[in-house]
């Protein structure tokens, strides 16, 4: 690239086109974003004040609450005097020392404050605090324990003279059998605490174990607890601790019934809808409570539960109450009785607020009883408690507040001035007056306060003391506003009774509520005199160092209510109070308190502004609080000083006396030097009364108004200096400019910028804000915009600043990040285009203006002369920016050169691509070769090609999955790399089209000649197998699912098995007695396996042992025991003539473990033996059809199928997929005419979603839900050696309504051996216990006479009808087939021999065989039906059996197959049997039937040549059903 | 594992004479159960002991006097055969009727001397080897009419002079209680109610208490056994009450122990009421009242 120069130009802008858009944008900006010209802190400080304002006022309030309710003598909880936000974190805090309290207090919470406007839980919360004494529980209790037992045994013994017996059941609930409450006599006030909470878990717990009466046990003793009123500090709280459990019960008791009564509303229960159950419970809950002996606990237990009588009557619940009132009377002890009462009227209160006649009578029976405390005992007990009248009478105050509060509850005046009344009548009433007062309404108390305040005058307060009474009334008065003629009198009155106080701490506990009231309802004056009074009372003894809370809370009240702090401050008193403040950190809080009010409070700035009392107070407070900072202060104590300072000082306003205003300013300015925002508020302020001043003056400053900006001017740079954060100064220094500017002191704004930049390099450390931009940067763009409007020192010549300010950036070297460098000098660039338009805005502006108001012509031309100069220095700056250019060209024009160097490089890339190309097309060819190379290796079959691949796989058969599906050598490692080495072996690919087969050969000739000895196994013939070793087999074979290895013996008068003449020797060497074909261990030829041996005798062909050529062959496929090894023979004797010849095949294994297998059955007839879930693709890995995971069940293989047979009957297919079908198979039973065990069909079944009960073959199933299902029976197809002449089965399907939980019997038919008909397929639902109805059934086929091929005699499917086939008619001998459910008759055969039987229907036997030539004797097929007589040991649907010389069974199917004969087929079973066949005939096929009253959607045809099976699917739901559901509940 | 059970339609069992009492067995087995027979017994018997006290410990060993039977009634619900596995219920009716000479069924009554219970039991007979299942439950027996409560109350005074029994009168601290008991024929089912007023006292009173007692009399050839029972013992006022105070008497007559007085010639049970006033040194006063249960 060429090197350009650019000249630089400035844009031209056209600012007024602009304006909009700026405008715009600055309406965008939001106000917390930062500007330059906002006062940032001043806004930030008054918002801190607010908030920390509200916070300490809300304590300070609270304090004084508090402190007002707390008596002079009780022990104080230091937490629970700390403020309540919210009732929550009142409850923790106030209840600290009682977690047991605190933890119920969340459960009511609720429920109190929902239930009625009195809300116990302040009262709790009110209770707690105060009742609590630090003292033991243990000794004074211990005392009372002691006193107590002592005093028993007496009366016990004339108890128990009675009856022993009877009181110990009587007593049961009584008696103290818990050791838990006993233990309670001897705990500290903490520990009992702890107590109740765990005994009020102990009892929900019980409740939970059901172990009710234990629950209840608990909460009596609990009660109990409160008869003992000997520690009297604690006993309200110990009150409130076993009410709370009391509660628990009684909810708990309540709960348990009312959810015994559905669909009730709680607060309206209607008595005759209650089932008898729950009131029989109710009603036994309430007699056993009311057989508590002791009247206390019988009283708290009896209301915890009051409201169950709900449960029997209505109403019951308030007459209950009155009657528990009545029975408090007989309480001895007035203060337990009290309490008793107000745990009524708190039950009255939350269960029925409406009835209130029972409060009153509360209240009055207490007035009865008042005098009671008077008596001996009482007098006794405070003797020994050393408690004097006074406080033993407020543990009375709490109670009785909470009675008085329940009867003014929505009361009517008369009612409460009927207390009143009664309280006048009876001595000692001030207690009764003050609980009066503070319980009912403020409007009542105060319409009345000077009736009142006589009485209280009045009365006699020896026993009870007044200022309690008056503190309440206070109290009272200031929420609401007495009479306006009263006030004054009242204030008198009272004041003069509270003269009298002599102890401090009373007095100022009142003095604090009636100064509030001076304070509300009177001016300053009054207030004043109060203050006095208070100052006087204080002062001696300086007691006022012990009442700092309660002062502090005195001046909080005049704050409050006097709003104008003139007045405040006129009163002589107020500030002389402060002295009482000695210690400096009480003064000073008070002092905060009193800024903060004066910052909320002073919104009206006009009016107090000036008043020099106020300010010079104010002033006092502010230097008492500047003066607590000092440099050990914390951060935010410097913080929330600072803010009220400020917030005070911009509170005071002298409206348009700016003079004083500035001289103020001053004199803070002195005062407040050691605070950096007040300095920097200061600065502000005054900034903005130079603005202001300005402003009025409208820019034409007199001589006059421009010395007072320029002294603001001063003022702010002298004071800017001293601050300590250099971004606050900077900031304040740009303002301060911005405002001499304004004010056209241009001198001090150059003075302020230049300052401004002497510290402009303190901000480039400052730490950077998320989310902003960099704070220098944005500094530096302030001061560069500010620039702007800068005009130019005459002395310094043209922009001066912006090249001090670029020298301070060009020298700064590394400081500057290089970013920011650059931005900045962009921004330079921007302010240096600004600069360069010909009308600017802003500028021309102020010079306008200052030409204007000073008609300075001189000054223009200077002006001009400036902007000429301007101009110039810009051309200069302009070449100086070239030369930066030219730099930065050069640096370019190197770039450029590595550019140059770069080339070559690129060259070298595109030989390198070129050359990756031609690596590529070599890598095509060798692809190409490869390929070419793989196609020989395959059609060659050579087994070296492959030797040079590292990786052998396992065998034959993965070979071919691989795609190599030519047969041909190769070589295989079974188990992977290591183990055994690979070896060759031949694949086989052409025999089986699923799989790949793997052959080993061996050494043996095929028909090597067998001759030499005469002894049985003399001759031994060993097996090698090439070049393979043992090892190397067994590898292969536990990869493998099957193997087998042929095996053939010629034998020409030479015995095989018999008498151990021969034998094979297993793969560990072991002798095996049996011959290929047949089954492992069985000692049998394949023909013995059926009989069908040369010599029907003898169970091998060569075993005959006849000078003819015979021979035995077949299969070994137990893989455990392949291959052969070694063979021994004998019998061969050469002399005469004697001798065999041997074919050993090779061993062929096929298959891979985890590969697909075409077919269970295929499996089977390979040998595999057992249940096991394989994975089953009928038409190969590559076929459309998804593989399935099968249960295959394959027993073992006896039969003679040829490997060619396509028989599927071989294996079981039991497990599916389907959650909704479920499958029924003869579990692997079949052939034969015993259904299949419980044992087979549970492992049949396992994993699949089948469960089955078999009942003597028949399998029990329950419907698992209502629906409507999908039955499909199939009954077995005949049997038949070529398959497709196989008679078929019936396959009948329908759709029925089935209801969930039915028992269904479900009969899968099987096969008959050879001649014995196949049974029929059932589905039996049962009705009840003993009804059968059938469903839907499926007949067998009927037998074939010739079922291992040759003569086609014909066959009999199935009938599709209820009526079964009959035999063939050859000369019409065969049997008739059943009708209806009836059995079939028996074919016949002259002279009673070779007769086949019937087969049986659903209700009747099969006709039996009357062949009677050989034994056992046939028997007949039984009927299906399961009535038979149970006495009957056969099954029902057992197939007939026939043994034919015991040479061959011919029995028939389990389901109705009737036995065979030799060459006669006997009658299928099915819902009617079908008849006997005769010799070379065929047997009939039996009935089908469906319930034509159940079934939708049925179909019948006979299709099936397989296995028999049941396959049943969930359809979906029923609406017969669901409806049938409905009508029978 | 078969279980039986009886299961009565009426869940509190309480039955009236002349009621017929109906229910079903509940035979409940896993595997059928082949059985000989069902049956159920029905019977109410009133037996009677002498206490040790009023004869002497041996005489009331061997010397017990035989029980009455009250009505008795045995059906036979199934002969011989099988339950099949599950559930079966048998249902059943038993009319109540008295026994011979009885002319009415009395009350369902537990004491220390006399009880009266009403029984039905069912066994089911299974063959030999196994063993048979019985189950036995209880039914009571209510009046259905009988005397009514009467509404006429008592006023009582108790003071020193009023004290028959006492040793010495000089010494009983001066003290002077007045009250009411609203009846004297209480109906079993309701409360007894009255008033008691502590007018004054010398001594300080611990407790107020209502006792109230059973009196159960066998007959017996040697005479009358009396036997008197505290059944229930209610605090009304505890420590020293107020004087001049009405306190409530009040009191449920406990469900098992209370019954409606019986007179049959063989045995009686009465009802007492002591109101018992206990003083701080352990002084106690009582005063007695007959009283009459009903159940109407």
């Amino acid at each position: 690239m060429p090197v350009q120069h650019y000249a630089w130009k400035p844009k031209k802008v056209n600012y007024s086109l602009d304006e909009k858009e700026r405008e715009a944008k600055l309406t965008k900006l939001r106000s917390n974003e930062y500007h330059p010209l906002k006062p940032i802190t001043v806004t930030e400080s008054s918002l801190v004040k607010i908030s920390s304002g509200e916070g300490h006022a809300s304590n300070s309030e609270n304090r004084s609450t508090k402190s007002h309710s707390s008596s002079g003598k009780d022990f104080i909880d230091p937490l629970s005097m700390l403020s309540i936000e919210d009732p929550l974190t009142s409850a923790t805090k106030v209840t600290k020392p009682s977690k047991a309290v605190c933890v119920k207090n969340e459960d009511e919470i609720k429920e109190d404050l929902t239930s009625s406007d009195v809300s116990w839980m302040d009262w709790k919360l009110d209770v707690i605090p105060r009742h609590t004494t630090d003292q033991s529980l243990a000794n004074s209790m211990m005392s009372m324990v002691k006193s107590g037992k002592k005093d028993k045994p007496g009366r016990n013994v004339q108890v128990s003279s009675v009856s022993d017996k009877l009181r110990d059941r009587l007593g049961q609930l009584d008696e103290f059998s818990e050791a838990s409450v006993q233990e309670m006599l001897n705990l500290s006030q903490q520990d009992f605490m702890n107590r109740i909470h765990s005994l009020n878990l102990t009892l929900t717990d019980a409740w939970n174990t059901n172990q009710k009466v234990k629950s209840l046990k608990l909460t009596i003793q609990c009660a109990k607890l409160l008869v003992d009123a000997s520690v009297m500090q604690f006993y309200p709280s110990k009150f409130i601790l076993v009410t709370d459990l009391l509660n628990t019960f009684g909810s708990l008791v309540f709960d348990r019934i009312f959810s015994m009564c559905k669909g009730m509303d709680p607060n309206n229960i209607i008595p005759e809808e209650v089932p008898e159950s729950a009131k029989e419970i109710c009603l036994n809950w309430i007699l056993k409570i009311a057989s508590i002996r002791e009247l206390l606990p019988r009283i708290y237990v009896e209301a915890s539960i009051v409201k169950c009588n709900e449960f029997l009557k209505k109403d019951q619940c308030k007459s209950n109450l009155i009657r528990l009132n009545a029975m408090t009377r007989g309480i001895g002890n007035p203060l337990v009785a009290l309490y008793a009462r107000t745990y009524l009227s708190y039950i009255g209160m939350k269960h029925l607020p409406s009835c209130k006649g029972h409060f009153k009578s509360c209240f009055y029976d207490f007035v009865v009883t008042y005098k009671q405390m008077y008596t001996t005992p009482i007098q006794n007990l405070l003797a020994h408690q050393k408690i004097n009248m006074e406080s033993y009478l407020s543990f009375y105050t709490p109670a009785l507040q909470w009675i008085l509060s329940c009867v003014s509850h929505n009361a009517h005046d008369a009612t409460l001035t009927e207390v009143l009344e009664k309280c006048n009548t009876c001595g000692n009433n001030l207690v009764l007056f003050d609980s009066c007062i503070s319980s009912f309404s403020s409007e009542y108390v105060a319409a009345r306060a000077l009736v009142l305040c006589a009485a209280v005058s009045k009365s006699d307060d020896k026993l009870y003391p007044k200022f309690r009474v008056l503190k309440s009334l206070g109290k009272k008065l200031i929420e609401t506003e007495p009479p306006s003629g009263d006030k004054l009198t009242i204030l008198n009155e009272t004041w003069k009774m509270l003269v009298k106080v002599r102890n401090p701490r009373d007095y100022i506990n009142c003095a604090v509520v009636w100064v509030e009231y001076a304070a509300k309802y009177f001016t300053h004056k009054e207030t004043n005199t109060v203050l006095a009074d208070i100052i006087k009372h204080m002062t001696p003894d300086r007691v006022y160092e012990k009442f700092s809370v309660e002062l502090q809370t005195v001046v909080v009240c005049i704050l409050t209510h006097m709003p104008d702090f003139r007045s405040i401050f006129t009163m002589d008193k107020f500030l002389s109070f402060f002295d009482m403040f000695q210690k400096d950190g009480q003064r000073v809080t008070v002092c905060k308190i009193v800024a903060e009010y004066f910052i909320q409070n002073q919104e009206d700035t006009n009016q107090n502004a000036s008043d020099a009392t106020t300010i010079s107070g104010l002033m006092y407070v502010c230097r008492t609080i500047h003066d607590s900072i000092n440099a050990l202060s914390i951060e935010d104590d410097i913080t929330s000083a600072s803010s009220l300072i400020c917030g005070v000082l911009l509170k005071i306003n002298f409206g348009k006396d700016f003079e004083q205003q500035l001289s103020f300013y001053v004199e803070c300015r002195a005062s407040f030097s050691g605070l950096d925002p007040v300095l920097a508020t200061l600065v502000h302020s005054v900034n903005q009364l130079s603005g202001k001043v300005t402003k009025i003056v409208k820019g034409k400053h007199t001589r006059k108004t421009s010395a007072f900006v320029r002294a603001c001017a001063a003022y702010s740079f002298i004071t800017i200096p001293s601050l300590l954060d250099s971004a606050t100064k900077f900031g304040l220094y740009l303002e301060s400019g911005q405002i001499a500017l304004i004010s056209q002191c241009v001198t001090q704004s150059d003075a302020m910028y230049r300052a401004g930049l002497g510290t402009i390099m303190d901000l480039v450390n400052l730490p950077a804000k998320p989310s902003l931009e960099n704070p220098f940067l944005s500094h530096v763009s302030n001061f560069l915009s500010s620039l702007l409007t800068v005009p130019d020192n005459t002395e310094q010549g043209v922009l001066f600043l912006l090249r001090s300010f670029l020298n301070i950036i060009s020298e700064s070297g590394s400081q500057i990040r290089p970013d920011i460098s650059c931005a900045i000098y962009i921004k330079v660039l921007s302010l240096l285009t600004a600069y360069s338009q010909d009308h600017t805005d802003q500028q021309i502006r102020t010079l306008q203006q200052s030409s204007d108001t000073n008609r300075n012509l001189r000054r223009v031309e200077v002006q001009l002369a400036q902007v000429q100069e301007r101009k110039n220095t810009l051309q200069d700056l302009n070449t100086q920016l070239q030369n930066r250019n030219n730099e930065l060209e050069t640096e370019r024009v190197g770039l450029l050169s590595i550019q140059d160097q770069f080339a070559p490089l690129q060259r070298n890339h595109t030989q390198l691509q070129r050359d990756f190309s031609a690596i590529r097309q070599q890598l095509l060819t060798l692809q190409a070769q490869h390929e070419s190379l793989r196609g020989n290796y395959t059609k060659l079959g050579r087994a070296k090609n492959c030797s040079d691949v590292n990786k052998h796989l396992p065998s034959c058969a993965v070979i071919r999955q691989w795609g190599y599906t030519t047969s041909g050598h190769a070589m295989i490692d079974p188990d992977g790399q290591g183990g055994v080495k690979p070896f060759m072996v031949y694949c086989d690919m052409d025999t089986d089209p699923t799989t790949g087969i793997t052959v080993i050969q061996n050494d043996i000739q095929p028909n090597r000649t067998i001759q030499g000895c005469d002894e049985p196994g003399c001759l031994r013939v060993a097996v090698n197998y090439a070049q393979v070793s043992m090892l190397q087999i067994q590898a292969l074979m536990s990869i493998s699912l099957a193997c087998e290895q042929k095996i053939r013996y010629d034998c020409l008068d030479s015995k095989l098995l018999k008498d151990g003449t021969a034998w094979w020797e297993s793969r560990d060497g072991e002798r095996m007695n049996y011959w290929g074909g047949a089954a492992p261990g069985s000692g049998k030829c394949a023909c013995g396996m059926n009989s069908s041996c040369y010599d029907a005798r003898e169970r091998c062909n060569c075993d005959a042992d006849v000078e003819r050529w015979l021979y035995d062959e077949g299969y070994l496929r137990d893989k455990s025991e392949l291959p052969v090894t070694a063979l021994k023979f004998g019998d061969v004797a050469t002399n005469r003539g004697e001798m065999g010849r041997l074919t050993i095949g090779a061993l062929k294994c096929k298959w891979n473990a985890n590969m697909s297998v075409p077919s269970c059955a295929a499996l089977r007839r390979a040998g595999v033996v057992g249940t096991r879930v394989y994975k089953v693709d009928p038409d190969g890995p590559n076929g459309p059809i998804q593989p399935r995971n099968l249960m295959c069940q394959l027993p073992a293989y006896t039969g003679d199928f040829s490997a060619t047979s396509t028989d599927t009957g071989t294996a079981v297919v039991v497990q599916t997929t389907d959650p909704d079908l479920y499958v029924f198979s003869d579990c692997g039973q079949q052939p034969g005419h015993v259904g299949p065990t419980n044992n087979l069909c549970n492992s049949t079944y396992t994993g699949s979603n089948v469960h089955v009960r078999v009942e003597r073959g028949v399998q029990l199933w329950r419907v698992p839900r209502n629906g409507r299902y999908h039955i499909t029976t199939k009954a077995p197809g005949g049997y038949h050696r070529i398959v497709n002449r196989t008679a078929r089965g019936a396959v009948a399907s329908g759709e029925f309504h089935l209801r969930g939980a039915v028992q269904m019997k479900i009969l899968v038919g099987q096969r008959g051996h050879m001649f014995g008909g196949s049974g029929g397929t059932f589905v039996i639902m049962m009705d009840g216990e003993y009804t059968e109805r059938p469903l839907i059934v499926s007949g067998g086929a009927g037998g074939a006479a010739a079922p291992n091929g040759g003569t086609n005699y014909g066959i009999s499917d199935a009938s599709i009808t209820s009526d079964a086939k009959s035999g063939s008619v050859t000369n019409n001998m065969g049997g008739r087939g059943g009708t209806n459910g009836g059995g079939g008759e028996h074919g016949s055969s002259s002279g009673g021999g070779n007769t086949p039987g019937g087969g049986a229907g659903y209700m009747r036997n099969g006709g039996n065989s009357p062949d009677r030539r050989f034994r056992p004797l046939p028997t007949p097929a039984y009927a299906t039906k399961g009535t038979n007589n149970p006495a009957d040991s056969t099954a029902p649907g057992t197939g007939g059996t026939y043994n034919y010389n015991n040479r061959a069974t011919y029995n028939g199917g389990f389901g109705g197959g009737g036995s065979g004969a030799k060459n006669a087929p006997g009658g299928a079973g099915g819902y009617s049997g079908g008849g006997g066949g005769v010799v070379d005939g065929f047997s009939g096929g039996g009935g089908s039937f469906v319930d034509s009253g159940r079934v939708t959607n049925h179909r019948i045809e006979a299709s099936n040549r397989g296995l028999g099976e049941v396959r049943i699917r969930y359809l979906g739901e029923s609406l017969i059903i669901n409806q049938e559901m409905r009508e029978n509940n | 594992m078969a279980t039986i059970e009886i299961k009565l339609n009426k869940p509190n069992k309480v039955y009236h004479e002349g009621e017929i009492v109906t229910g079903a067995i509940i035979v409940e087995s896993k595997t059928s159960l082949a059985y000989q027979s069902v049956s159920l017994t029905a019977e109410g018997v009133a037996a009677l002991t002498l206490s040790a006290k009023s004869v002497g410990r041996l005489e009331s060993m061997y010397n017990s006097v035989k029980p009455i039977s009250l009505f008795g009634h045995s059906i036979e619900l199934a002969r011989q055969g099988k339950i099949p596995a599950g559930t079966k219920s048998i249902p059943f009716e038993i009319p109540l009727k008295p026994h011979g000479s009885i002319k009415w069924l009395l009350e369902t009554y537990r004491g220390v001397y006399i009880s009266v219970q009403y029984n039905i039991k069912c066994l089911l007979k299974r063959p030999l080897l196994n063993k048979d299942l019985t189950k036995e439950t209880e039914i009571y027996i209510e009046y259905k009419s009988g005397d009514r409560a009467n509404n006429k109350p008592i006023k009582f005074n108790i003071n020193p002079n009023s004290i028959k029994n006492a040793n010495s009168q000089a010494e009983i601290p001066r003290f002077s209680v007045r009250g009411r008991l609203d009846s004297n024929v209480c109906c079993l089912t309701k409360p007894m109610t009255g008033e008691l007023v502590v007018e004054a006292s010398e001594n300080p009173i611990r407790s107020i208490e209502l006792q109230l007692m059973r009196v159960e009399t066998v007959g017996s050839p040697d005479g009358f056994a009396k036997e008197a029972t505290e059944i229930q013992n209610i605090e009304i006022g505890c420590g020293d009450v107020c004087r001049g105070l009405g306190i409530p008497i009040y009191m449920i007559f406990p469900r098992m122990f209370a019954c409606p007085t019986v007179d049959t010639p063989n045995f009686k049970i009465e009802f007492e009421l002591n109101i018992v006033i206990v003083f701080e040194d352990d002084r106690m006063i009582s005063e007695n009242f007959p009283i009459k249960l009903t159940r109407f």
